[in-house]
């Protein structure tokens, strides 16, 4: 199922876990649950775009940002060795 | 005294049924040596007492935080008489992952298959039998909200507890697998560790590559354990991942057979959404027409309705500060630096809040939605069509607010090369610190175009910087890009609280940058403007005039070399703000009464006040942009190539733009 999903991210140009779910004919929940093992593991990344990507106002800074676009996910090299292999 | 054990995920109503058992015979304190709460309690059942622990909720029995560590040892040393897994009944799958390494403890287990109201709610159908058999464990159906079927759990628990251990159905990791887990674990056995941990189990955690376990065991053990873990994987298949993947087939093969959930909505409306938003033609477009909308909004509510009560305003002030001065006989030199120094330069500024606001507004509104993270992955591709990184549309949509930020959310960006990328086109993304510039010259010479022109500028610099960031990748920076899937957030309704807050944050932000950047910008620049002492105040005798005369000739070919416009866009070096601050001194000198608006009416031609445009728009960034470059590439070299470079690109389009239109007739 892991490695499942992986393909699955590597071939998604933009993914929700909701797509991802259905896909894997799973719940959200378990999305979520396997993409933690998956970080875990050290086979994808993910970052998240701080809610206040500057708690404070930057030097010179005239505008206190808060941008919240997207979270992203990227395939690591060890991920892209997996799929490479399969 | 007869001690049971709760375990489960958080949420899955462990804590419920723990308060349901005990009641309030319960004490809360620590497990030793950690921050972990410990929770135990007393039930009192058919004349007997047992002692009730509820475990710290996790969704496994790894070693990756303190609560997993405490659960698992918990149950493996303190060795309770029996384990109540606490299973959410509407998140079957997730939940049992816990109870695969329960079974893999040996540990004798049964599972409370709590809130079956819920499930049943949403159509979740559970053979509880079958889930049994599969299982190996007894389960017992529960609402431990409702107080449903805890008497039935608690006879099962401790009849279970009496009871021989049945063989609990065991995880089938696979004939490799399953050869060097027996193999180690005679190891393990011949070698009497005395670790208090099962054998077997050790065997596992040592192919799963435990740190925990790792850390307890002889070393020769985990040499042996390493030449295992070698000898399985295959394929960039390691053993933990195999091993974890085998559970989850595990947890697959039993839920397909025991448990019926209804189909759910394939196709969502979000979906529906999202097929329309990000389409691979009309997504642009469609971005393109939302923004266009923003500005148009912008000018509608936030000039149309809002600027004209601030603008009366701001008059009456100055009328009135410049009266209540000239009563008390003020110094001539003190009333011109408040009058036309102070509140016409900052007040130039200030003048545009309302715009501001209303801009921000709506941006934040795209944002909590979800919208913006659409508009990103439509960018995303039109980037990587390019040779780009998807991603550096995120750095330059931050940038929209400061470019600062802007350069620093380039540091999500792995490769040196992306990010180098990024960071040097960022610059030409418009900040809203150039928003009052673009502001008063549309005010001036486009009242009838103003969403189009100021969409047009917005857009102009995102082509500038993509075009930009195309060359640089073929020319200073080759090299691989890195690979990233963006995620499409879900769509939500943003909170008016929420929404106004964001906006009070940024114009408040402002604010005080009015008032403390902009303000020492306008008072060195207007003490310039009246000395040398008893010259013409703002005019090109003064010292700010003869700096401005010196560096006019540059801007002649772009259309504007007057030494007002030079200073201008000098001041804008500091803070762009000030470019608007600094007209707005020195032409409020001009004339009694003379609007800052009108006076650049006076000064500029259309075509002279887009090139102005362009030029504000893609020449040197500010000084605190200019720092964090420096900072943000620990290079001076590329902080100083990023100043000259956009200068030059700004004043060749800005020239272009200028003398093609002569050309053409346009003036």
């Amino acid at each position: 199922m892991l490695v499942d999903m992986l393909k699955e991210i590597n071939n998604m140009e933009a993914f929700s876990k909701k797509a991802l779910a259905n896909k894997l004919n799973t719940s959200e929940s378990m999305i979520e649950h396997l993409l933690t093992q998956l970080k875990r593991m050290g086979y994808i990344e993910e970052e998240e775009m701080p809610n206040n990507f500057c708690n404070k106002k930057c030097a010179g800074c005239n505008i206190k940002c808060s941008v919240n676009i997207a979270n992203s996910l990227y395939i690591t090299d060890k991920g892209k060795k997996l799929l490479t292999s399969k | 005294m007869n001690t049971i054990a709760l375990v489960g995920n958080p949420n899955s109503g462990k804590t419920t049924l723990f308060n349901a058992l005990t009641g309030t015979n319960q004490h809360v304190g620590n497990w030793p040596g950690v921050t972990v709460e410990k929770k135990e309690g007393t039930l009192d059942f058919n004349g007997k007492k047992y002692n009730i622990v509820d475990l710290p909720g996790t969704y496994s029995l790894g070693a990756y935080s303190e609560d997993e560590v405490v659960a698992r040892d918990f149950i493996m040393k303190d060795d309770p008489d029996i384990v109540i897994n606490v299973v959410d009944a509407t998140n079957i799958e997730r939940n049992l992952y816990l109870t695969t390494q329960l079974l893999e403890m040996g540990t004798k287990v049964i599972i409370a298959l709590n809130m079956m109201d819920e499930a049943k709610e949403k159509n979740i159908s559970i053979d509880i039998k079958k889930l049994s058999k599969e299982l190996g464990v007894p389960v017992i159906a529960t609402v431990a909200s409702k107080k449903n079927g805890i008497d039935d759990l608690v006879k099962e628990a401790i009849d279970f507890m009496g009871r021989e251990k049945t063989s609990q159905n065991k995880i089938d990791y696979g004939k490799d697998i399953d050869l060097e887990i027996n193999r180690l674990k005679e190891v393990i056995e011949n070698a009497n560790l005395n670790t208090g941990y099962p054998s077997e189990w050790i065997a596992i955690k040592l192919l799963e590559g435990d740190e925990y376990i790792s850390k307890i065991i002889d070393k020769n053990i985990l040499n042996i354990a390493q030449k295992s873990s070698d000898t399985i994987a295959v394929a960039a298949m390691e053993p933990e991942l195999i091993i974890v993947d085998k559970r989850y087939e595990f947890i697959g093969n039993i839920v397909n057979k025991a448990v019926k959930k209804p189909k759910e909505e394939v196709i969502t409306k979000s979906d529906k959404i999202d097929k329309v938003l990000t389409h691979k033609w009309f997504g642009l477009p469609i971005f393109a027409l939302i923004m266009l909308a923003v500005y148009q909004l912008t000018f509608a509510i936030g000039e149309d309705i809002l600027q004209e009560g601030l603008n009366a305003g701001m008059e009456a002030l100055t009328e009135a500060i410049e009266g209540f001065l000239i009563s008390v006989n003020a110094p001539e030199l003190l009333t011109a630096f408040i009058t036309d120094g102070i509140l016409g330069g900052v007040g130039a500024v200030v003048e545009f809040v309302p715009l501001i606001m209303v801009l921000y507004l709506l941006l934040g509104i795209l944002e909590d939605s979800g919208y913006m993270a659409r508009a990103a992955y439509v960018m995303d591709r039109i980037m990587r069509s390019v040779g780009l990184h998807g991603k550096t549309f995120i750095s330059m949509l931050v940038g929209v607010g400061c470019n600062v930020p802007g350069i620093m959310a380039t540091r999500t960006l792995d490769s040196k090369k992306d990010r180098m990328i990024a960071i040097l086109i960022n610059p030409f993304i418009s900040c809203g610190a150039r928003l009052p510039i673009y502001l008063v010259f549309i005010s001036a010479f486009f009242p009838k175009h103003k969403a189009l022109i100021l969409f047009s500028i917005y857009a102009f610099g995102f082509l500038v910087a993509i075009i930009m960031g195309k060359i640089f990748s073929k020319t200073l920076f080759e090299g691989e890009s890195s690979y990233f899937v963006m995620e499409l957030p879900p769509y939500r309704i943003p909170t008016l609280k929420g929404t106004l807050l964001n906006m009070w944050d940024k114009v408040s932000s402002f604010l005080k940058r009015a008032g403390t950047v902009i303000f020492a910008v306008v008072t060195v620049l207007w003490v310039l403007s009246v000395l040398p002492y008893g010259v013409e105040p703002y005019s090109e005798a003064s010292i700010l005039g003869k700096i401005g005369t010196f560096i006019a000739p540059i801007f002649k070919p772009a259309g504007f070399g007057t030494w007002q416009a030079s200073v201008g866009l000098f001041a804008g070096i500091v803070a762009k703000e000030a470019v608007v601050a600094t007209l707005g001194m020195v032409y409020a000198g001009v004339e009694e009464g003379a609007k800052l608006i009108s006076a650049v009416q006076g000064a500029f031609t259309p075509l002279s006040a887009i090139s102005f445009m362009a030029m504000t728009l893609l020449y040197t960034p500010c000084a605190a942009v200019i720092g964090t470059i420096k900072r943000e590439t620990n290079s001076t070299k590329w902080a100083a190539f990023t100043a000259f470079y956009t200068f030059a690109i700004g004043w060749i389009v800005s020239v272009l733009i200028f003398q093609i239109g002569r050309l053409f007739g346009l003036s």
